[in-house]
């Protein structure tokens, strides 16, 4: 599917911001919520639905 | 050059101006790598298919909004867009207000707002200097990625407009509910208010951003760069104990006698000007009334004040 954000050609990011820990796309560097489509609070990592977190 | 983070227009009454809306500002606070302990290993967030374990792309992510017994609906992103059409392309300005009249505690982030193209500037540059002449906000919403923002607009310094977001009256919380115990307030003591007013006083200031740093970001930065090379680290001061109520006169008393020496020592002693920072020489300029000082750069500076404080000394 086609990103609407790629196609306009404005800033985001296409990882997960988790809360203010950090992001899954390796690379990014700007924590801004307002660039991350997809926010999730850091809180729910906890709980084994969304996301892990796991050693490299 | 930043990429914007939307386009839309703005509204206003029957004009439209196209618009680009830029990050006004950043975080520059140190971002921390996550590890496990005892070993060199990164932590790393990947999102799974809690079924399969499997990774999910971006593109293969949809939004579920939960509606009780564990079961979602899924909303498409054009779902979205539907039930406000436009909403997420306009900035629609509703109201002109008085800045002063906005409480703070509603203020959010701040944007640039730039003409998307440069046909535009035309209306732009209109609306620009009607707000600068009115000293005026416009009160805008606009959705930005499913969002809803209430922002005021309004001309800044550099010709361009600042959009700031503001939290709306629902975000903000009540004391009353958040608080353990609110803090009763009794009325002061006269001689106690009058000190505390007077150290007030005493500790005036213009505002000046550029007088303040993040010392704390610093700090870390020299511990990271002591870590690195091996040095032993520096313990920080100790906060200070807080003021027992039976010393509030002495300590008030103290503190109003501690400024005013600082300000007489500082009138008097001769300041080396070539160990100042540019800030530190700006404030000088300041308090100088130096023309044109904010286009100087650190060395005219210094000359300056240079002059003006041997000028002043000598009349």
């Amino acid at each position: 599917m086609t990103c609407v954000d790629c196609v306009a050609g404005v800033e985001h990011c296409h990882g997960t911001l988790v809360g203010s820990e950090g992001c899954t796309e390796p690379g990014c560097e700007d924590l801004s919520a307002d660039r991350h489509p997809l926010v999730i609070e850091a809180a729910e990592v906890d709980s084994p639905r969304h996301l892990v977190a796991t050693a490299a | 050059m930043a990429r914007p983070i939307w386009h839309g227009a703005i509204n206003f009454g029957l004009v439209t101006v196209p618009v680009d809306l830029y990050s006004a500002t950043e975080d520059h606070t140190i971002s921390f790598r996550q590890f496990e302990r005892g070993t060199s290993d990164r932590i790393r967030y990947k999102r799974v298919n809690e079924r399969t374990g499997k990774e999910v792309a971006y593109s293969d992510i949809v939004k579920g909004a939960e509606i009780g017994g564990g079961e979602y609906v899924i909303i498409e992103p054009e779902e979205l867009d539907r039930i406000a059409p436009g909403r997420s392309r306009t900035i629609d300005i509703s109201s002109f207000v008085d800045l002063d009249e906005i409480d703070p505690i509603h203020y959010q982030k701040t944007y640039w707002l730039s003409p998307s193209k440069e046909e535009y500037g035309k209306a732009y540059g209109l609306l620009l200097q009607a707000m600068r002449k009115t000293n005026r906000a416009g009160v805008a919403t606009f959705v930005m990625r499913g969002k809803e923002y209430l922002t005021a607009i309004r001309a800044g310094d550099d010709d361009l407009l600042l959009l700031t977001t503001l939290l709306f009256v629902e975000d903000i919380r009540d004391p009353a509910k958040e608080i353990k115990s609110l803090p009763e307030i009794t009325t002061a003591r006269g001689k106690e208010l009058d000190l505390a007013i007077s150290l007030i006083d005493s500790m005036v200031d213009d505002w000046n951003p550029h007088d303040y740093h993040d010392t704390y970001t610093q700090r870390v930065e020299q511990l990271i760069e002591d870590k690195k090379q091996g040095r032993e680290v520096v313990a920080g001061e100790e906060p200070s104990s807080p003021t027992k109520v039976v010393d509030l006169f002495e300590a008030l008393s103290k503190s109003v006698e501690s400024r005013k020496k600082r300000r007489s020592g500082s009138a008097e002693e001769k300041v080396d000007l070539g160990s100042l920072s540019k800030a530190e020489l700006d404030k000088m300029a300041r308090e100088l009334d130096i023309k044109g000082r904010s286009k100087m750069s650190r060395e005219e500076l210094e000359a300056a004040v240079a002059a003006a404080s041997g000028a002043r000394r000598a009349s």
